[in-house]
């Protein structure tokens, strides 16, 4: 799997016939792309977005994956990069979900609408044809203008059909008065390069682009050098109604409420949707704290990597460098960045960041996450947001850095700043998680629920008071519902190896920095004069050991390389949890950093650090003076 | 006597205010849908516009057509899942305090409550008539 930009992939490529995947999110699309391309996928990172974007070379040219998207506009990232393949591409290949018709033809048909030419992928049919849904296939093509071939993605049903007939697609059947609209684009775009306001003059301007133009596209406009015409809602009008049309020629139902319908609705009605919600978190806290990070973690970590790896590195480096010397000390010692690095990336934190990305998957891949979002819409309007931040906040338990990220999906500027100070203060990522899991459940259920409930608190507090403080306003949830159904095992391991790999990645050079940073401290003495300097507040206001410092220095670099560090100090049971909720609330990583200054600007990320160090600082003496204060009782 | 001219005063009154009332109510100068009913949720005495009220008022199984929405981003993203103005939709589930779930055929979308507040509606039948 090359992980490079869409650019460079695509410039290997060049000359290749560009044959793009299109189609609504939960449509089967990759599953298609896998039946279409087989072994051989590149996996590319989309420049400035956590957005991967598949393509592989198969005999007809270069494949090119597309985030799933509604309709190709700028409402979000994955549509503005969807239109940009989608208006770039030879042909387009456009997976539809036949049990959604209505919705899925809008972008199929704001395709044909672009002037490029389209192959339509009917897929699933077997779920539509059990249903009782007949769709006349034949009148649907008819009415589209272009090829429509029935598919079954996960049993290649109708793959090779549309291989074989990959070359009749056609440009189709624009929406009924749409032409005349264009004329008018193309009188506009003359009368402007007339007065030579831009250098691109009209003749070079695709039908794609001046589509995009019509319906307000703000960064075409701004291509085009001309202000927008505010004609979006009309041409979407025009384009629902005659999908409508075409829609209600071919389809008819007779389907009755099935099985995935009644279990998607007992997700979101609270009296079953809060239980099951419970039920799943206690699967997930299980089988991470209890199986990874005890069974798994103790045979990576402590058989594998301590146990083999760590006295194999240290012979060898001893070979080369006296044991004696500082060098020495810096690559294998306590701290030593060829010693502590590899254990905690690959011993601790690589199994259970993939167990965490896994149940992420699960999540997503079933139908469940945007239900888990309908349901916490109402809490989630009490700390000024909507229930559509729970999806950055689940990733962020995946990983702050990249979460942090897909705030850009949020409606208004005070979401984007309430969910991301929240990402960096009280959401831990899965490597930190996993070390808490399993340093919590030697402490019993008392302390966790304490712990659960402190940050929980925390969260729910600095929401409220961000909510009353900050300026600006908040949107109200519009989600789409898809169905509840079965994920393709090999499609969430596909996503959550993926991610697991961007994971490590990003993490091995900040952790390697950071064993660099602290054996360098602890050989120069500097770590001991810290741990001093830190003693007021480490000992005297957190009441805990002094060493403790060590573990907090190192989070500053990562609050899981801190919280790893705890691991190795001896704590009593009270210090255990007041250093777990200090260092769960502690300063976001150095890469959260980066990413809150690119997105919120140094000033705003600066106010999160600082406000994240003291919160965090302030709530760890308060529990421990509770914790004493019960323990009098 | 002077009972009936205060009778007749008193009803004069009543019946400058309805008409008064009628004539001068904003929502009734308000277009809606070319094929709905005009939005008159202050207008209690006309009888065709007695159902219009908001989205966030429908109940489960209720069956209702969108009059209005305000928000030209927000009736195109509507427009792209399939929900259109005059459109026929089932209000499939609402959460207490919480989003509206209503339903177009297979399709189900999670309305805000605050959103859902601005978007008028006329319930065309209560759940269970």
């Amino acid at each position: 799997m090359g992980h490079e930009t869409v650019g460079t992939s695509a410039m290997a490529y060049a000359g290749k016939k560009k044959i793009v995947l299109a189609g609504n999110p939960n449509s089967g699309k990759s599953v298609v792309f896998n039946a279409l391309t087989g072994l051989y996928v590149d996996v590319s990172n989309y420049p400035g977005t956590t957005l991967d974007i598949s393509s592989s070379e198969i005999e007809q040219g270069l494949l090119i994956d597309t985030p799933g998207v509604y309709g190709i506009s700028s409402f979000n990232d994955e549509e503005r990069i969807a239109k940009d393949i989608i208006l770039d591409a030879d042909v387009v290949i456009n997976v539809v979900n036949s049990l959604y018709l209505e919705r899925e033809l809008f972008l199929t048909q704001q395709i044909i609408d672009a002037g490029i030419p389209v192959i339509v992928a009917l897929n699933m049919m077997d779920e539509t044809e059990k249903r009782g849904i007949e769709i006349d296939v034949e009148g649907l093509s008819k009415g589209l203008g272009v090829p429509v071939i029935p598919t079954v993605g996960v049993k290649r049903i109708g793959i090779d059909e549309l291989l074989e007939r990959l070359p009749e697609a056609s440009v189709g059947n624009p929406t009924p008065g749409l032409d005349e609209l264009l004329k008018s684009v193309d009188e506009l775009l003359s009368k402007r390069s007339d007065i030579g306001g831009s250098a691109h003059p009209s003749p070079t301007v695709s039908r794609g682009h001046k589509l995009l133009f019509l319906e307000d596209d703000p960064a075409m406009a701004e291509r085009l050098g001309v202000a927008p015409t505010g004609h979006r809602e009309a041409v979407y009008k025009m384009r629902r109604e005659h999908v409508n049309r075409v829609v209600s020629q071919v389809l008819r139902d007779h389907s009755r409420p099935t099985l995935s319908e009644k279990i998607g609705r007992l997700t979101i009605q609270p009296l079953t949707g809060i239980p099951i919600l419970i039920a799943c978190l206690w699967v997930v806290y299980k089988v991470m704290g209890s199986f990874i990070a005890e069974t798994v973690v103790e045979f990576t970590e402590e058989t594998v990597m301590a146990g083999l790896y760590e006295p194999w590195m240290r012979s060898l480096i001893s070979r080369f460098i006296p044991s004696t010397s500082v060098v020495w000390d810096i690559l294998v010692g306590e701290f030593g960045v060829l010693t502590m690095t590899p254990v905690y990336v690959f011993g601790l934190l690589l199994p259970l960041v993939l167990g965490f990305y896994v149940f992420i998957s699960l999540f997503e891949d079933s139908g469940y996450m945007p239900r888990i979002a309908a349901l916490s819409d109402r809490t989630f309007g009490s700390i000024g947001l909507n229930g559509k931040a729970i999806i950055p906040m689940i990733l962020g338990f995946g990983c702050t850095t990249m979460a942090t990220i897909t705030t850009r999906m949020l409606g208004t500027q005070k979401e984007k700043r309430i969910t991301t100070f929240l990402l960096g203060l009280a959401i831990p990522c899965s490597a930190q998680l996993g070390v808490i899991a399993a340093m919590l459940s030697k402490l019993g259920l008392n302390y966790l629920a304490i712990y659960v409930l402190t940050i929980i608190a925390v969260f729910l507090a600095v929401g409220v008071l961000l909510k009353a403080v900050l300026p600006g306003t908040s949107s109200s949830l519009l989600l789409d519902l898809p169905p509840m159904r079965i994920p393709s095992l090999s499609n969430v391991l596909k996503k959550a190896i993926t991610r697991t790999v961007h994971f490590i990645k990003e993490a091995t050079p900040l952790f390697a920095a950071g064993s660099v940073l602290i054996g360098v401290m602890d050989a120069s003495g500097v770590l001991d004069v810290i741990q001093r300097a830190a003693e007021p507040v480490v000992v005297s206001w957190l009441r805990l050991p002094r060493e403790t410092a060590t573990a907090f220095i190192m989070g500053f670099i990562r609050r899981d390389f801190g919280a790893a560090g705890l691991t190795s100090i001896d704590l009593t049971r009270p210090q255990t949890l007041v250093a777990l909720v200090t260092m769960s609330l502690f300063v976001p990583c150095i890469a959260s950093v980066l990413v809150m200054v690119k997105e919120r600007g140094r000033l705003e990320a600066a106010a999160m650090w600082i406000g994240a160090f003291t919160v965090a600082l302030v709530t760890g003496g308060l529990v421990t003076r509770v914790l004493s204060l019960a323990s009098l009782v | 006597m002077l009972d009936k001219i205060v009778l007749v005063v008193a009803a004069a009154a009543a019946i400058g205010y309805i008409v008064y009332r009628l004539r001068n109510s904003s929502c009734c100068s308000t277009s809606g849908g070319s094929s709905c009913p005009q939005l008159c949720n202050a207008c209690p005495y006309s009888a065709e516009c007695i159902k219009a009220e908001t989205m966030d008022k429908v109940n489960a199984g209720d069956r209702f057509s969108i009059l209005q929405v305000k928000d030209e981003d927000i009736r195109c993203q509507l427009m792209r899942l399939g929900i259109d103005v005059n459109e026929c939709l089932t209000c499939d589930y609402v959460l207490p305090g919480g989003p509206v779930i209503v339903k177009r055929g297979r399709q189900q979308v999670a309305i805000g409550r605050n959103l859902a507040g601005q978007i008028k509606v006329e319930v065309l039948s209560r759940h269970g008539s």
